[in-house]
């Protein structure tokens, strides 16, 4: 050989240089991501402690009074949603996802829209439509008079409701499931002898599992962390006992204690989901399009018909209907109470919007300026806020908020100053939960459009002299307008929705519709519940709107 | 003159992968330098390397007799390098006057608009100021990227597989054009390849890799006839091994006959070697005492290539005019017109470079 072909450096490791490496990254916006990711993980990270250092005293009471009920209420609470959901979710995820019906295209989008309708909303309809003077009961009375007063706020009422609300999460899993798996495989059953039924249940539902199972938990997930609609129906969940401990039997330390147990469930579903994500594969064997639909015929198509129509009229059109009427009755009476709360709400969502979407930019241009494990892990635990249910939260942030007060109180007292619950009531500190919460919906907006930017433009750039902000103003920011809106709409509308951060941390005077439907549907005003709702479903049809036009590409 | 680029003993890994092995070469001021390889080679992440995109764990970079890494670490955007990147990587919501003027900000804008339509018409885009690039053709943003590249006046342009993403015709009228332009502002330039033809039509030197390592730092003519080792052999251009015996100081003999070289070949008489044959240093003639059996042949329009059977049953290309028709296992008279002898040891193969070492 003529030359040596193989350079060996001296010992067997390559001295690869770290030093180096780091100097020509800026580490600034690594630290800025340890930043967020630290913030993000200091509410959970507090309310894991109180596992790990219970209180004897609370811990018996809790036990004795409050934690069988919790359990078994929760319990039952799940073992309903997730058939019902599944049921519905992957029925009619298939019929709109792979067969071929009147109304099929319609349904595809319309039976997404109750994701516009927060849980809460459903709740306090449902329980109008099924009150003693309702439209139901009062037709059932007139039947058989002997019928008393039939209550659905029960585990099953509550069950039924949150189905209405989460169904989608189910419906979409399995939809993108049934459309990518093509129809091949189908086929292929098809031609070894299996009926269509057949092949469904032994081929499609199967191949879609991981999809399915997804679904499922992010239904659980969700279901764990509602407090609205089982407020509204006053059946007691870890979210409402957390309230109830903190708000009604004022103490702090027994709501962290059920908040960290909550924490627990909440994160086994998360891990479970993740592992379930990547399972999932999207094998494309031949893409699906109208000629190779299943053809639904005679009965079975009217059969389809129906079963959409129905859940999108149960879903989606009966609330609005009814919203309507309530709505048109109490805009008779009153209407400028509203213009406060609305402007709150707006605020609110705003500021959230904002900070959110800074913050997801902020950490999304980290990620692409240094890529590796640990911005990895960084991203994650500051995305991590999402899987925390609202009374969770906002427990984790009061706790260090009300130290931090009491210790700068101490400080500054000397110098007589007076700065007493300057940061757990204020304002920055509930949009600091907001972000926390809400970041996950931001930032997955941002990142994914970051990522549709080839690095070498970032490179371009730097041979170009722009570096760090200079970079992220000329370069990026213009770029990535359509994901930075998208992420801010995705934020403001959450916020806008949100009810139980809001409840327990706004500051006085900062009342917001969600907050006003939580207050109006426990004195049972319904009609004055209607119209914020109204607008709150309105201003969710946006990102449910995003959410259609993607799903079709 | 003096060594622009003076690349020295510089190693790269990304964790144990040894992806460039103690390469050192120079490039001086003026001259468009060339890096060909198959994919995989080590090629890109060299160029990376220089541009700063990538640290290096051993050997030094100057640019323009300034360190930009080894004992310290200079940034991409402090080496006075432009860089066109496979994908151009034109900014998208600026058109193409701004997208030139992106790193010239610091000029006055008389200058900066001089600047530009200078550029503008040397890459012939005048008139194409207001578009967005992708209103633009490929090889019109090729061209917008180069002109981009070339507004900071950097010391070294570099460019990363910048004819990849065009079609075959455009490649060649646009590899001259580009060399031309570069040739007359005397631009000191460094591109990557995977094509030789690009590699020879555009670069005063060429230095071949292979698994990461530098095979040869030379002239385009030399890496063609003079291959410093049998992998460069394989990799540029076509040709096959026969065997062949040193017989006196400028003499061997081999299945072709006797050839007389030149200069020394400072090897003893009796010396077993490989001696390389390029399928043009093969001739077709019907008088030649030497003749060969057909065993495949391959139409390229203006000549044939004929892969041949000699006698001891070695095999050897050969590139005739394509009028010189003849069938499949007939019998031709050849004659071998070989100018440079290339000799390797007797154990050498072409195929050498074609699987790295782990």
């Amino acid at each position: 050989m003529a030359q040596e072909i193989t350079h060996k450096s001296a010992g067997g490791k390559p001295p690869v240089s770290r030093r180096m490496e780091i100097r020509i990254k800026s580490p600034a916006w690594f630290a800025l991501a340890g930043v967020l990711a630290l913030v993000a993980a200091t509410p959970l990270l507090i309310i894991l402690s109180h596992l790990l250092s219970p209180n004897q005293e609370i811990w018996s009471h809790l036990a004795e009074n409050v934690l069988g009920t919790l359990a078994v209420n929760t319990v039952l609470l799940l073992i309903c949603i997730i058939p019902l959901t599944a049921i519905s979710g992957v029925g009619l995820g298939w019929l709109t996802g792979a067969c071929e019906f009147p109304g099929r295209k319609f349904f595809s989008w319309a039976l997404v829209l109750p994701f516009a309708i927060p849980p809460y909303v459903f709740a306090f309809v449902y329980l109008g439509i099924f009150d003693f003077t309702g439209p139901v009961q009062s037709f059932i009375r007139s039947i058989f008079p002997a019928i008393g007063f039939i209550d659905i706020r029960n585990f099953c009422g509550v069950s039924l409701i949150l189905s209405l609300a989460f169904y989608p999460y189910v419906y979409l899993m399995s939809r993108s499931a049934f459309m990518t798996q093509g129809r091949t495989a189908i086929e292929a059953a098809r031609t070894l002898g299996l009926s269509p039924g057949k092949a469904f249940f032994k081929v499609a539902l199967p191949m879609a599992r991981p999809f399915i199972a997804a679904g499922l938990v992010l239904v659980c997930m969700e279901s764990l962390a509602d407090f609205g609609a089982v407020s509204i129906f006053n059946y007691d969940t870890f979210t409402n006992a957390i309230y109830k401990a903190w708000f009604g039997m004022f103490s702090l330390k027994s709501a962290a204690q059920l908040s960290s147990i909550l924490a627990i469930i909440v994160l086994t579903a998360l891990v479970t989901e993740q592992k379930m994500r990547s399972r999932m594969r999207y094998t494309e064997a031949g893409r699906s399009n109208k000629t190779d639909r299943l053809q639904l015929s005679g009965p079975w198509k009217w059969l389809a018909f129906a079963s959409c129509s129905t859940m999108f009229f149960l879903a989606f059109a009966l609330p609005c209907i009814k919203l309507m009427q309530w709505g048109i009755e109490a805009i008779e009476t009153d209407l400028t109470r509203y213009l406060e709360y609305g402007l709150n709400t707006l605020l609110l969502g705003l500021a959230g919007a904002a900070i959110t979407t800074a913050a997801a930019l902020a950490l999304s241009f980290a990620k692409r300026n240094d890529p590796g494990p640990l911005m990895n892990w960084s991203t994650r635990i500051a995305t991590l806020g999402y899987a925390l249910p609202g009374t969770v939260l906002a427990v984790g942030i009061f706790i260090p908020a009300a130290w931090l007060d009491s210790n700068l109180a101490t400080l500054f007292k000397p110098l007589g100053l007076n700065t007493s619950n300057m940061i757990q009531g204020s304002l920055g500190l509930m949009i600091a939960a907001y972000g926390i919460r809400f970041l996950a919906a931001g930032f997955g907006a941002v990142d994914s459009a970051i990522q549709r930017i080839t690095p070498s433009i970032g490179e371009a750039a730097r041979t170009l002299g722009a570096t760090g902000m200079n970079m992220l103003l000329r370069v990026y920011i213009p770029m990535l307008k359509k994901g930075l809106f998208t992420g801010a709409i995705l934020v403001l509308v959450d916020v806008m929705k949100e009810m139980p951060i809001t409840l327990m941390m706004r500051p006085f005077g900062w009342d917001t519709l969600a907050v006003k439907i939580y207050e109006y549907t426990s004195e049972g005003e319904w009609e004055f519940a209607a119209v914020p709702a109204i607008i709150l479903i309105l201003v969710g049809l946006f990102p449910v709107m995003l959410l259609t036009r993607q799903m079709d590409k | 003159m003096t060594a622009l680029l003076e690349v020295r003993n510089i190693d790269k890994y990304y964790d144990q992968f040894h992806a460039v092995k103690n390469v050192t070469f120079n490039l001086e001021e003026g001259e468009i330098g060339c890096l060909l390889g198959p994919s995989g080679c080590g090629k890109t992440t060299l160029l990376r390397t220089i541009a700063g995109f990538e640290d290096i764990a051993g050997g030094s970079i100057a640019i323009a007799d300034q360190l930009v890494a080894g004992q310290r670490t200079v940034p991409p955007e402090k080496r006075n390098i432009g860089m066109v990147f496979q994908d151009y990587a034109l900014f998208p919501h600026l058109t193409v006057s701004e997208n030139i003027a992106f790193g010239i900000e610091n000029l006055s804008s008389g200058e900066q608009s001089k600047r530009i339509a200078e550029l503008l018409k040397t890459v012939e885009l005048d008139g194409s100021g207001d578009k967005y690039p992708h209103e633009l053709s490929g090889g019109q943003q090729q061209r917008v990227a180069l002109a981009r590249a070339l507004a900071p006046e950097p010391k070294l342009l570099l460019m990363d597989e910048p004819f990849s993403n065009l079609d075959v015709a455009l490649r060649e009228t646009l590899s001259t054009e580009i060399r031309e332009i570069l040739k007359s502002r005397s631009i000191t330039a460094l591109m990557v390849t995977h094509n030789q033809n690009e590699a020879f039509a555009m670069a005063d030197k060429v230095g071949v890799l292979s698994c990461g390592s530098m095979q040869q730092w030379d002239t385009p003519h030399s890496i063609y006839h003079q291959p410093s080792n049998p992998v460069v052999a394989g990799f540029v251009g076509e040709g096959v091994f026969i065997d062949a015996t040193i017989v006196s100081r400028n003499t061997l003999k081999c299945a072709l006959g006797e050839l007389q070289s030149d200069i020394k070949l400072n090897l003893e008489s009796g010396t077993q070697a490989k001696l390389l044959i390029r399928p043009e240093d093969v001739t077709h003639d019907d008088d030649s005492p030497y003749g060969a059996k057909i065993i495949a042949k391959t139409f390229r329009g203006p000549n044939i290539l004929y892969k041949l059977r000699l006698d001891n049953g070695e095999e050897i290309l050969s590139l005739v005019p394509s009028h010189h028709l003849h069938a499949v296992g007939q019998r031709i008279g050849i004659y071998q017109e070989v100018e440079d002898l290339v000799l390797f040891p007797a154990d050498s193969s072409m195929t050498e470079g074609d699987s790295c070492p782990v």
